[in-house]
C-alpha cells in the first residue's frame, strides 16, 4: 500500500468505526467500546509502520478542485507523525477509559463513540494535513465534534452555553486560519505547508498572513484574552476533557505554529506576536489556576498556561529558526510529550475521584490519600510532575526551555523578548509548585467526618493513568530508557536525553531559575496570599460580548424592521432617489436640458393641441387623488385619469386600445365599489392630512424619474445602434404584420391589425402569461373569500320601500335599467362576437372582446341576479378560465409536436393558417389562422376570469 | 430540444389548469399536482444534462416563440445558469408538494393550493428562462400575483399583516422594473436581452449617463425582489407568517428569482460602467449581510430568525457580483499576469454566488421543512417554548444539524465550497473588506444556527409555567400522524442527502459552476446563439485559467525536466 493510502486509512478509521458501532446492538456496550477502540488504535498501528521513513516523507495525496486550490495532500514526516500517534495512541486509552468512566451506561456510549470517532479523524486529518486548505476543513471539523462534546449535558444550561462560546470562538479562529492561507495562496501561489519555504509574496501579505493564522492558533490554544472557552469546555464529561481540551486539539493551535515556524524564515512579525502573547497566557492562566475552585477548573487554567508555554516557545524559535547555535528550537515534541503525560493522568484521577468519590471542588480533596490511597498518592505524582519538580521529565523540559530563552537573550536583537519569557515561565513555576504544596496539604490532611473509604472502581480508572506517570519518572531518572522511541519522532533532538542529575551538574542561571522558582512557589503556597477563589474578567467576557451583540441587533432591527409600510416604501424610494441623484451629479450633462425632435413635427397641430390636453387631464386627476377624502371619489378621479389615457390610446390612432382601457376601467371600478361595501366606514387613513414633507419628496422623486426619462428618450437612435443593426421593435412589427420581407422569408402576421397580431403572434407569449395572471387572480379572489356563504340574516332584514321594483337579491335596480339591459345585452355579446371574429384585420381581438363580454354579463348580472347568468353560463367561472388557457397552450403546443405526426417540430406558438373556403370557384373565403384557437383561449380566460370575480364578490355582498 | 426547453413552463401551466377544473376534488389535485411536479423536476434535469453536456450545443440553448426570430420575438433561452436554477425549482416544487400532502391543511388545499404552487414554479422557471426583459417582467406578475395569494391563503391575521407588506414593496419594485423596462424600450427599441446587451454596448461607447440612471432602476427594482439592503423588509415581515410549506417554498425559490434577475442584467445588459454599478453591490451585500444577521440575532422565534438569515445570505450571493464587476474593472485596467489573475478572481466571484444560491434553495427549503415539522410537534417555533427535540426525535434532530451546519459554511458541506469560493474571489480581487464582513457575519450565523440547536434541540422542554398557556404541557404526545409524518420527511431526508452529496461531490458541483460563470461573464455564446450570429471571434472569448497555478506547472515542468536527466 501507498503511503497516501495508509495516511486516508488511518484518518478516517476512527470515524468509521464510531459509526460502525451505531449498527451493533444497543445494549453490547462492552463490544460497542471494543469496536471504538479499534479505530484509533489501527490508526496508531498502521502510522508506526510510517516511521521509519519520516526522514523522507514527501507529499502525496489527490487533487480535488484544482482551480480553488483545493486538494488533500498528506505528509508523514517527524511533526505529522507524532501528532498523529499522539492523538491515535491517547484515543484508544480514551475509549476504554470511557467505558470505565460511564460504568458501562450502553446509551451513553453509544452515544459518545461516533462523536469520539469523528473528532479522531479530524485531528489526525489536521495532523497529517498538508494542503492548507486540506488542514482547515479538518480544523472545523475538531470545531463541531468539540461543540458536540461539551454540550453533553445537554439539559445543563452551563454547559450549552459553554459550548456556544467554545464553538463561536474557534469558529472565529477557523475563518481567520482560512482567510489566512487563501492569502498564502492567492499571493503566494502556495497552497501546501511543504512549499511555504518557496513563497514569494509582498511583505503585507506575509504580515497578514502569519497574523491570521496567529489569530487561529491563538483560539484554537486558548490564548489570552481568547482562552475563556477552555475552563467553560471543562463541562464535558472528563474523558473528553482529557482528551480533546488537554491532550489533543488545544494543541491544534500549537502544532499549527509549529508547522509553519520552520519555514517562515525571517519573518519579523513572528516572534514580536507570539513571545508576549504566550508568555502573557501563561503566567495568566498559572495564576488563574492557583485560584480555581473546581479540580477541572485548576487543571483547565494549567493546560492554558501550558499552552502558553508552547507559543512562546514557537515564538521564540522563530527568531533564528535555523540557526544550529540557536537552542530554543531543540526538543519541541520531547515539550508537548511531556505535558500529555502528566496533564492526561491529571485529568484521569479528577475522572475518577468525580465519580468515585464525587469529589468535584479542591475542598474535597481533603484527605483523599487516606480515602482512595492510590488515586491520591498518583494525583500527587501529576502535580509534582506539573510543579517540575526535580527528578521528573518535566523538570528537564522546564530547563531545556529556560535555556534557550537564555540563549534568546544573548543572541537576538530583541533581547527583552528572552528576559520576558524567563520571568513569565518563572511565574508559572512558582505557581505551580504553590499548587502542589496546598493540594498536597489537603491530600494528606485529616479525613472529615464520616467520610468513607472509597476503592477505584475498575483498574481502567487509574492504570493508564499510572503507565503514564512512569514516563515522567523514567525520563526524569533515566532518560536513556525512552531516547530511542522519542529521538524517531523529535524534530531537532538533541545530541543525548539530560536527566535531573544531568542537569543538577551544570549550574548557570537556568538552574538558578529553576530553583528560585520552585522555593518562592513553596513559599506562595504556604502564604495566605492568593487563596481566595474566585472567577476571572474573561469568564464574563464572551456573556458581556453576547449582550452587546444582542443590544446592537435590536437597535439596527428597531431602526430598519419597524413595521411601517409607509417607512419601508420611503425608505426603498429615497434609495432610488438618492441613487439617480448620485448619478446624476456624478455627470453635468444631467443638467443640460435635452433636445427633442420628431415629437411636435410628426402630428397635427390639433392634434398635438389635443394631446396637450389630455396630458394635463390626466396629470389633474393625478393630483386631485390626494386630496379627496372620500373613498368613493377617490375611486371615481382614479377612472378619470383612466380615461385621460384612453384619450391619449385614440391620438395615437389605436382605438381597440382605446376601447380595452375603457372596458377595463368599467371593471375595475365596478370591482372597487363592490370591495368599498365591505370595508367598514372610515379608516384613518381616510382623515389624514396631506402632509407637505411627504408631497414634496414625492415631487423629488418624481421631478427626478421624469427627468431621466426626458434624458433617455432624447438620445438619437444613431448612438444606440451600431451601423448595420436592425431596426426598432416597433417598426418591425409594421412592416410583418401584413407583409413579410426577406428577413422572414415573406412570412408575416396575417393581419391588418397590428395591435392585435402582437397580441396573440408576435408577442402572444407575453399574452398567455398575462391571461395566466387573470385566471390565477381570480383564484385569489376565490382563495381569499373562501367558500360561499349566503347570509340569511341580511336577506331577512331586507326593507322594502313601495314604489320601487327589487332585483332577485335585494339590489336596487330601476326597472327602466334593467328593461334596457334586455336589449343592451345581446346586443353587446354579439358586438363582442363581431370584435372577437373581425379582430386580426381591423380593431378588435380576444382580449378586447372578453372585455365587452364581461361587461355585458356584468351587468346582466347586476340586474338579473346570480341564478340567472348561473343559466345562461352553465359552467363554473374557474372551469371556464382553465379552459381558456388550454385551449391557448395546446393551440401553442401543436407546432412543438408537429414531429409525432411527421412535420417537423417549430418553436412553441409558431402560427399556421389556411383558407376556409365558403364556395366552389374559391372566390370566398374566410381565412382561419391558428392564432385564432390561441384567440379565443384569450377571450374565454377574461370572460371567466372577469365574470367570476365580480360575482364571487356580489355573492359576499348577497 | 424546442419542448424540452419549453416543458419547464408548459408542465406546471398545465398540472396547474387540470388543478383548476379537478377543483372539487381535492385528492384528485394533491395527484395532479405531484405527478406535475415530478415531470418538471424531470423535465428541467434533462434540459441540465442537455445543455451541460450536448457538444453541439455549446452551452446554450434558444428557442424563438412563434417562430419569429430574435430580436422581435420572444426569445426562451438555457444557458448552464437558467438550466441549474430551473433544475432547483423543479427539486423545490418536487419536494414541495410531497411534504405538502402532510403538512397543508384541508382548508388551503380546498381553496386551490396546489394550482397555485404550480403557477408559482411555472413563473420561477418562465423568468429563468426568458430571454426577454418584458416577457420576464410577465412572469414577475404572474410569480407576485400567485405568492400573494399563497401567503395570504388560509386568512389568519398575521398572514394578512405580512401579505399586505409584501405585496406593498413587491409592487413598487413591479413598477420600478416597468419603468426601467419602458425606458429600455425607449432608448435601444428592443427588449430581447442579448439584442440589449449589444445595443447598450454600443451606447456605452458614446454615453454612459442614461444607461447608469437605467441601471438604478434595474439595481432597486430587482433588489426589492431579492430582498436586498435597504429593500429587505418586506421578506421578514411576511416569511414567517403563511404555513412552513409555503415559507420554504418561498425562501428557497423566490428571492433567488431577484437574485438571478441582478445576475443575469448585471452581467449582460449592464456590463459598461462596472466600477460604479458593482462597487455599489458591494455596498449592497456588505448592509444586506450585516443586517440580515443582525435582524437574526435579535430574533427569539425559529421561523423568524430563519427568514432573517435569508436576507444575510442573499448578500452573500450579491457580494460574488460585486466581487465580479470590480474584478473585471480591476482587470480592464491591468495588463499581463495581473490582468488574467483579476479576470481568474471575477470568474470565482460569479461561480461562487451560482454555487451559493444553488447551495442556498436546497438548504434552506430544507431548514424551514424541518422547521415545519416541529411546529406540527409542537405547536410553536418560539425558540422559549421549544426544547427536548434531540432527546424526542435524534434522527430529525441530526438532519437539522447537518442542514444548519451547511448553511453556516462547516466543510465539507455544500455552503462550506461557496462560500470558500468567494473568499477566495474577494482576496485574489483584493475586496478585503467585503471578505471580512462576510465571514464576521459567517460567524455570527455559526452562532445563531447553534443557539437555535441548543435552545431547541438540546435544552429540556421548558416547564409547564402557567404564564405560557401550558403550551408545553402537551408537547411530547402531539405526535402528527405516522402517515404525514412520513410524507414529511422524505423530502428532508432526500434534501440533507443533497447537501451532502454536494458537499462531498465538490469537485463536480464547482466545475458545474465554473462553467455556467464562464457563460456568464463571456456572454459571447449566449449573444450568438439568441441572435443567430456567426460563431463568435475566439480572441473575445473570456477563458479560464489560472496564472498562478499554470505558473506553478511550468515551473514544476521545468524541474521535472532538468531534475529527470
Amino acid at each position: 500500500m501507498s503511503d497516501r493510502v495508509v495516511m486516508l486509512l488511518a484518518i478516517f478509521a476512527p470515524m468509521l468505526a464510531g459509526f460502525v458501532t451505531l449498527l451493533l446492538p444497543a445494549r453490547a456496550a462492552l463490544l460497542r467500546t471494543a469496536v471504538g477502540a479499534s479505530g484509533p488504535l489501527f490508526a496508531f498501528v498502521s502510522l508506526l509502520g510510517l516511521l521509519g521513513d519520516a526522514e523522507h516523507s514527501g507529499s502525496v495525496g489527490w487533487g480535488y478542485i484544482p482551480d480553488l486550490g483545493i486538494e488533500f495532500f498528506f505528509r508523514s514526516d517527524r511533526l505529522a507523525l507524532f501528532f498523529a500517534l499522539l492523538v491515535s495512541g491517547i484515543g484508544s486509552l480514551i475509549v476504554p477509559y470511557a467505558h470505565a468512566y460511564f460504568r458501562g451506561d450502553a446509551a451513553k456510549i453509544g452515544r459518545l463513540l461516533p462523536m469520539l470517532g469523528l473528532f479522531a479523524t479530524a485531528m489526525l486529518g489536521v495532523a497529517l494535513s498538508d494542503s492548507m486548505l486540506g488542514l482547515f476543513v479538518f480544523w472545523e471539523l475538531t470545531t463541531i465534534s468539540s461543540f458536540l462534546l461539551i454540550g453533553w449535558e445537554r439539559t445543563n444550561p452551563g454547559a450549552v452555553r459553554s459550548a456556544l462560546q467554545a464553538a463561536s470562538i474557534t469558529g472565529l479562529g477557523g475563518l481567520a486560519l482560512l482567510v489566512g492561507v487563501t492569502i498564502f495562496g492567492v499571493t503566494g501561489g502556495v497552497w501546501r505547508f511543504s512549499e511555504l519555504g518557496d513563497a514569494s509574496m509582498p511583505g503585507w501579505a506575509m504580515t497578514a498572513g502569519v497574523a491570521l493564522i496567529g489569530v487561529a492558533a491563538a483560539t484554537k490554544s486558548a490564548q489570552f484574552p481568547l482562552h475563556g472557552w477552555l475552563p467553560g469546555a471543562m463541562a464535558a464529561p472528563t474523558p473528553v476533557s482529557a482528551y480533546l481540551h488537554s491532550a489533543t486539539m488545544v494543541k491544534a493551535g500549537v502544532f499549527l505554529l509549529a508547522r509553519v515556524v520552520v519555514d517562515l524564515e525571517g519573518v519579523e512579525l513572528w516572534p514580536l506576536l507570539f513571545v508576549p502573547l504566550g508568555a502573557l497566557t501563561m503566567a495568566y492562566a498559572a495564576v488563574q489556576a492557583l485560584r480555581g475552585a473546581t479540580v477541572k477548573r485548576v487543571l483547565a487554567f494549567s493546560t492554558v498556561s501550558q499552552l502558553g508555554l508552547f507559543v512562546c516557545l514557537y515564538g521564540l524559535g522563530g527568531l533564528h529558526p535555523s540557526d544550529p547555535s540557536h537552542h530554543t528550537l531543540e526538543w519541541p515534541i520531547g515539550q508537548i510529550l511531556n505535558h500529555a503525560a502528566y496533564k492526561a493522568p491529571l485529568f484521569m484521577l479528577a475522572g475518577t475521584m468525580a465519580i468515585h468519590a464525587g469529589v468535584a471542588n479542591i475542598a474535597q480533596l481533603r484527605g483523599l490519600a487516606r480515602r482512595m490511597p492510590v488515586v491520591g498518592w498518583l494525583f500527587i505524582v501529576g502535580l509534582y510532575a506539573m510543579a517540575a519538580g526535580p527528578g521528573t521529565f518535566s523538570f528537564a523540559a522546564k530547563e531545556f526551555f529556560v535555556v534557550g530563552a537564555y540563549q534568546a537573550t544573548e543572541a537576538s536583537h530583541h533581547a527583552w523578548l528572552g528576559w520576558l519569557a524567563i520571568v513569565a515561565v518563572a511565574i508559572a513555576a512558582a505557581c505551580n509548585a504553590a499548587l502542589l504544596v496546598r493540594i498536597g496539604r489537603l491530600v494528606f490532611g485529616s479525613v472529615e467526618e464520616g467520610s468513607v473509604e472509597v476503592k477505584p472502581g475498575s483498574g481502567w480508572m487509574w492504570w493508564p493513568a499510572a503507565l503514564l506517570l512512569l514516563l515522567q519518572v523514567v525520563g526524569g531518572i533515566a532518560p536513556g530508557a525512552l531516547e530511542g522511541a522519542l529521538l524517531s519522532v523529535e524534530t531537532n533532538p538533541l545530541e543525548h536525553l539530560y536527566s535531573t542529575f544531568d542537569l543538577f551538574g551544570k549550574p548557570g542561571l537556568p538552574l538558578f531559575v529553576s530553583l528560585g522558582a520552585l522555593a518562592a512557589g513553596v513559599v506562595l503556597g504556604l502564604s495566605p496570599l492568593l487563596r481566595k477563589p474566585g472567577g476571572e474578567p474573561c469568564d464574563h467576557l464572551f456573556g458581556s460580548l453576547h449582550r452587546l451583540l444582542e443590544l446592537v441587533a435590536f437597535a439596527v432591527v428597531s431602526t430598519f424592521q419597524t413595521g411601517s409600510i409607509r417607512r419601508y416604501l420611503f425608505l426603498s424610494i429615497a434609495t432610488l432617489g438618492a441613487g439617480l441623484l448620485i448619478v446624476m451629479t456624478r455627470d453635468e450633462r444631467w443638467l443640460t436640458v435635452p433636445e427633442f425632435t420628431g415629437l411636435i413635427d410628426s402630428h397635427e397641430p390639433a392634434i398635438v393641441i389635443f394631446a396637450i390636453l389630455a396630458a394635463i387631464f390626466v396629470c389633474v386627476s393625478a393630483l386631485a387623488l390626494p386630496p379627496c377624502r372620500l373613498r368613493i371619489v377617490r375611486v371615481l378621479v382614479l377612472g378619470a385619469v383612466g380615461f385621460g389615457v384612453t384619450m391619449l390610446y385614440l391620438i395615437n390612432r389605436a382605438p381597440d386600445l382605446a376601447l380595452t382601457q375603457i372596458m377595463f376601467e368599467i371593471i375595475s371600478v365596478i370591482m372597487f365599489l363592490l370591495v368599498m361595501r365591505m370595508l367598514p366606514e372610515r379608516t384613518r387613513a381616510d382623515q389624514d392630512r396631506v402632509d407637505l414633507p411627504r408631497a414634496a419628496f414625492a415631487g423629488v422623486i418624481g421631478v427626478l424619474v421624469g427627468w431621466a426619462v426626458f434624458h433617455a428618450g432624447a438620445v438619437p437612435d444613431t448612438e444606440v445602434r451600431p451601423t448595420g443593426s436592425a431596426e426598432r421593435l416597433g417598426a418591425w412589427f409594421l412592416d410583418h404584420a401584413h407583409e413579410g420581407s426577406a428577413l422572414t422569408g415573406g412570412r408575416n402576421g396575417q393581419g391588418d391589425n397590428v395591435v392585435n397580431v402582437i397580441l396573440v403572434d408576435f408577442r402572444g407569449y407575453d399574452t398567455m402569461g398575462e391571461i395566466a395572471v387573470l385566471g390565477i387572480a381570480m383564484l385569489a379572489v376565490l382563495a381569499m373569500l373562501g367558500p360561499r356563504r349566503l347570509r340569511p340574516a341580511l336577506r331577512s332584514e331586507q326593507v322594502r320601500v313601495p314604489g320601487v321594483q327589487y332585483g332577485p337579491q335585494r339590489t336596487l335596480v330601476s326597472s327602466m335599467l334593467r328593461v334596457g339591459m334586455r336589449v343592451i345585452v345581446p346586443l353587446a355579446l354579439i358586438f363582442a362576437g363581431y370584435v372577437f371574429f373581425k379582430g386580426h384585420q381591423s380593431p378588435g381581438g380576444g382580449f378586447i372582446a372578453g372585455l365587452v363580454a364581461s361587461v355585458a354579463l356584468i351587468v346582466y348580472r347586476m340586474t338579473e341576479g346570480r341564478v340567472a347568468l348561473r343559466s345562461l353560463i352553465p359552467l363554473n367561472p374557474a372551469l371556464l378560465v382553465a379552459a381558456g388557457l388550454a385551449i391557448a397552450l395546446v393551440t401553442g403546443a401543436v407546432p412543438l409536436v408537429l414531429d409525432l405526426i411527421g412535420g417537423e417540430a417549430l418553436p412553441f406558438l409558431t402560427s399556421g393558417d389556411d383558407k376556409l373556403y365558403l364556395n366552389r370557384d374559391h372566390s370566398e373565403y374566410f381565412h382561419l389562422t391558428s392564432v385564432m384557437f390561441f384567440d379565443l383561449g384569450v377571450f374565454i380566460v377574461v370572460v371567466g376570469a372577469s365574470v367570476g370575480m365580480i360575482n364571487r364578490l356580489e355573492e359576499e355582498l348577497e | 430540444m424546442n419542448a424540452l426547453l419549453m416543458a419547464p413552463v408548459l408542465i406546471p401551466i398545465f398540472t396547474a389548469m387540470l388543478c383548476i377544473a379537478l377543483w372539487k376534488w381535492r385528492y384528485a389535485q394533491r395527484c395532479v399536482s405531484i405527478v406535475g411536479a415530478f415531470a418538471l423536476l424531470g423535465a428541467s434535469a434533462s434540459l441540465l444534462i442537455s445543455i451541460d453536456t450536448m457538444p453541439e450545443l455549446n452551452g446554450v440553448f434558444a428557442t424563438q416563440l412563434g417562430g419569429w426570430e430574435a430580436p422581435f420575438g420572444i426569445t426562451f433561452v438555457a444557458d448552464r445558469f437558467a438550466a441549474i436554477m430551473v433544475t432547483l425549482a423543479g427539486l423545490v416544487g418536487a419536494c414541495t408538494v410531497v411534504y405538502s400532502v402532510g403538512a397543508i391543511d384541508k382548508k388551503r388545499e380546498s381553496a386551490g393550493y396546489h394550482a397555485l404552487v404550480q403557477a408559482l414554479l411555472a413563473s420561477v422557471c418562465g423568468a429563468f428562462l426568458t430571454g426577454d426583459i418584458f416577457n420576464m417582467y410577465v412572469w414577475f406578475e404572474i410569480m407576485l400575483m400567485s405568492s400573494f395569494v399563497l401567503l395570504t391563503l388560509g386568512g389568519e391575521r398575521g398572514q394578512l399583516e405580512g401579505a399586505l407588506k409584501y405585496v406593498a414593496l413587491n409592487l413598487l419594485s413591479s413598477s420600478i422594473f416597468l419603468a426601467g423596462i419602458g425606458l429600455l424600450y425607449g432608448l435601444t427599441g428592443t427588449l430581447n436581452m442579448a439584442d440589449l446587451s449589444v445595443k447598450l454596448a454600443a451606447l456605452n461607447e458614446t454615453d454612459t449617463k442614461v444607461v447608469s440612471a437605467l441601471s438604478l432602476l434595474f439595481m432597486v427594482g430587482f433588489g426589492i425582489k431579492a430582498a436586498t439592503f435597504p429593500f429587505f423588509f418586506w421578506l421578514p415581515a411576511s416569511y414567517h407568517t403563511p404555513p412552513s410549506v409555503i415559507s420554504a417554498l418561498f425562501g428557497g425559490l423566490l428571492t433567488k428569482v431577484g437574485v438571478y434577475a441582478l445576475v443575469r442584467t448585471f452581467t449582460l445588459l449592464f456590463v459598461g460602467n462596472y466600477a460604479f454599478t458593482h462597487t455599489l453591490f458591494l455596498w449592497i451585500a456588505g448592509f444586506t449581510m450585516l443586517a440580515g444577521v443582525l435582524g437574526a440575532i435579535a430574533q427569539k422565534d425559529v421561523r423568524r430568525i430563519l427568514s432573517f438569515t435569508i436576507v444575510s445570505h442573499i448578500g452573500n450571493m450579491i457580494m460574488g457580483l460585486g466581487i465580479f464587476g470590480v474584478a473585471m474593472h480591476r482587470a480592464s485596467i491591468t495588463t499581463g499576469v495581473e490582468s488574467e489573475v483579476l479576470r481568474g478572481a471575477g470568474l470565482f466571484a460569479l461561480a461562487g454566488t451560482v454555487f451559493y444560491a444553488l447551495h442556498h434553495i436546497v438548504v434552506k427549503t430544507n431548514v424551514f421543512f424541518i422547521t415545519g415539522i416541529i411546529e406540527k410537534m409542537r405547536g410553536t417555533t418560539q425558540l422559549a417554548k421549544l426544547g427536548g427535540l434531540y432527546h424526542q426525535r435524534p434522527f430529525l434532530s441530526s438532519l437539522f444539524f447537518i442542514s444548519a451546519m451547511s448553511l453556516a459554511g462547516i466543510p465539507v458541506l455544500s455552503g462550506f465550497w461557496s462560500k470558500l469560493t468567494l473568499v477566495r474571489a474577494g482576496l485574489q480581487a483584493e475586496t478585503y473588506a467585503i471578505v471580512g464582513v462576510s465571514l464576521g457575519v459567517s460567524v455570527l450565523t455559526m452562532y445563531i444556527l447553534t443557539r437555535i440547536w441548543a435552545q431547541a434541540f438540546w435544552a429540556p422542554i421548558p416547564e409547564d409555567d402557567p404564564e405560557q398557556g401550558g403550551v408545553a404541557r402537551d408537547n411530547e404526545n402531539r405526535e402528527p400522524n405516522p402517515r404525514g409524518f412520513a410524507w414529511m420527511m422524505s423530502p428532508v431526508v432526500v434534501l440533507t442527502g443533497l447537501t451532502l452529496a454536494l458537499g462531498l461531490g465538490a469537485s463536480h458541483t464547482f466545475a458545474l459552476t465554473m462553467r455556467a460563470a464562464e457563460q456568464l461573464a463571456g456572454n459571447e455564446s449566449y449573444i450568438s446563439t439568441v441572435l443567430g450570429a456567426p460563431e463568435p471571434d475566439p480572441r473575445r472569448l473570456v477563458e479560464f485559467h489560472d496564472p498562478i497555478e499554470s505558473e506553478l506547472h511550468a515551473q514544476i515542468d521545468d524541474h521535472l525536466e532538468s531534475g529527470g536527466h
